[in-house]
């Protein structure tokens, strides 16, 4: 009765068994194994195009406000400096209007007028005040440019305008006669470049103003080629003149290259266009 | 003594098919989660540029439409007029204000929305154009309309 009961198995049945149990193992963890690197490099790629979205809509943002002045003074031109890994150009940093008759050097805008990513700052910012059009003198409208030395938000706008933002300037044409309610737009030069560090390639951002060193934005991006910037006219068709620029085309090339696991680095391109809203005009 | 052999063999089956389950249901329920978490950002990122869309729709509609005799009824640095709403297909839509800044000068601001409720949108962008009434016929601008400013008319406001 107990022989029965406690019926075992043959070396053969054991030695199948084993075998079996050996190559459905290895199987499965081929296949887990497979799902997993499948599946990595899926998230390397998912963060890679997101990584690029991100930039690509930090830098359109940064350009899409860009005046190229067509047939403008240099000046007044925003793009100064248009090359194919690199830009150099005057960046809005914020808008208000003026509340209070200003003086030589002073300006004072009202802070509940005031929009933009950040207040002005004194030593970094410029103010392009808008000198309406003067056709009986021949002359067009004009955004004066005054380097902005110093902030303060002491002061208070006259009446029920509530607080202001006085921007102290370096003396240059006159300002005085401007009426309140004068559009005033806060500038900051700023560079936009692909450059090295640490073995790779970085679209960088640095505020030309203020001298500051280049910081990373996106990356890390193919060498040599990971960002491409094409200047297209009216029509579409590339251009040198910085002047006639009507639209940006920017490529973004990220790689996986330095995540350190021995694999081919996966690459992903990004392509966007944006149209400078103030070049469509005249 | 058969009673004490048989509790002596219980197996680890179910606890192994338990453990396995609840190991396989983790894992499931990671990818669900980044799924999803995908494709929040995906809908976030959309409506925002279904905002951004809706609000220069609305710049424009407003400026093609807009009477200048309405605008020249505000006062300087007096309360807005507002020019209503654009509603586009979607859910998207964009309201519009017009403020007198100087005696010719004017800014049209427009508040486009995406996803979410009317009253709570998910998104939201602005965007405003400088605009002014021509002074004299023939000065460079349409006698019976708005003209922008040579440059720099469009601002991207926050």
């Amino acid at each position: 009765m107990l022989t029965r009961s406690r019926g075992g198995f043959t070396l053969a049945e054991v030695m199948i068994s084993l075998v079996l149990t050996l190559v459905v193992g290895g199987t499965l963890y081929r296949l887990l194994l497979t799902t997993q690197r499948t599946s990595r490099a899926q998230a390397q790629r998912v963060e890679l195009q997101s990584n690029l979205r991100a930039g690509s809509t930090i830098v359109l943002n940064e350009l899409r406000e860009l005046s190229a002045a067509t047939g403008g003074s240099g000046g007044q031109n925003d793009i100064l400096v248009a090359g194919s890994t690199a830009l150099v150009y005057r960046a809005m940093r914020g808008m208000g209007f003026i509340c209070a008759p200003p003086t030589a050097t002073s300006i004072r805008i009202a802070r509940s007028s005031f929009t933009g990513p950040r207040d002005p700052q004194g030593d970094r910012d410029e103010a392009l005040i808008f000198l309406e059009d003067r056709a009986a003198a021949g002359t067009e409208d004009i955004w004066l440019g005054m380097k902005i030395v110093a902030v303060a938000t002491g002061a208070a706008c006259p009446g029920a305008l509530g607080p202001g933002i006085t921007l102290t300037v370096l003396p240059g044409p006159s300002v005085a006669a401007l009426d309140a309610g004068t559009p005033v737009r806060i500038t900051e030069v700023m560079e936009l470049r692909l450059y090295e560090s640490g073995g790779l390639s970085w679209l960088g951002a640095r505020s030309v103003s203020s001298g500051e060193a280049i910081q990373p934005l996106v990356g890390p991006l193919t060498r040599g080629s990971g960002f491409r910037l094409d200047y297209l006219d009216a029509a579409g068709t590339p251009t040198a003149d910085r002047t006639s620029i009507k639209s940006i085309r920017i490529a973004l090339r990220g790689t996986t290259e330095g995540a350190g696991n021995g694999k081919a680095p996966v690459e992903e391109e990004l392509l966007a266009q944006v149209a400078l809203r103030n070049a469509a005009w005249p | 003594m058969t009673g004490s052999r048989r509790s002596d063999e219980r197996g680890i089956a179910l606890l192994i098919a338990v453990v396995a389950l609840a190991v396989i249901g983790a894992l499931v329920g990671g990818i669900f989660f980044a799924a999803r978490l995908e494709q929040q950002s995906g809908q976030n990122t959309l409506f925002s540029v279904q905002a951004g869309e809706a609000a220069e729709a609305g710049l424009s509609e407003a400026v093609a439409t807009v009477a200048p005799a309405d605008l020249e009824r505000l006062r300087v640095g007096g309360a807005p007029l507002d020019l209503g709403t654009l509603t586009l297909p979607g859910g998207a839509g964009a309201s519009r204000q017009a403020s007198r800044l100087t005696q010719r000068l004017f800014l049209i601001r427009a508040r486009g929305s995406g996803g979410g409720t009317a009253g709570s949108p998910l998104a939201a962008r602005s965007v405003g154009l400088l605009v002014r009434l021509p002074a004299t016929p023939g000065d460079g601008a349409d006698p019976e309309g708005l003209a922008r400013l040579g440059e720099r008319a469009w601002v991207q406001l926050y």
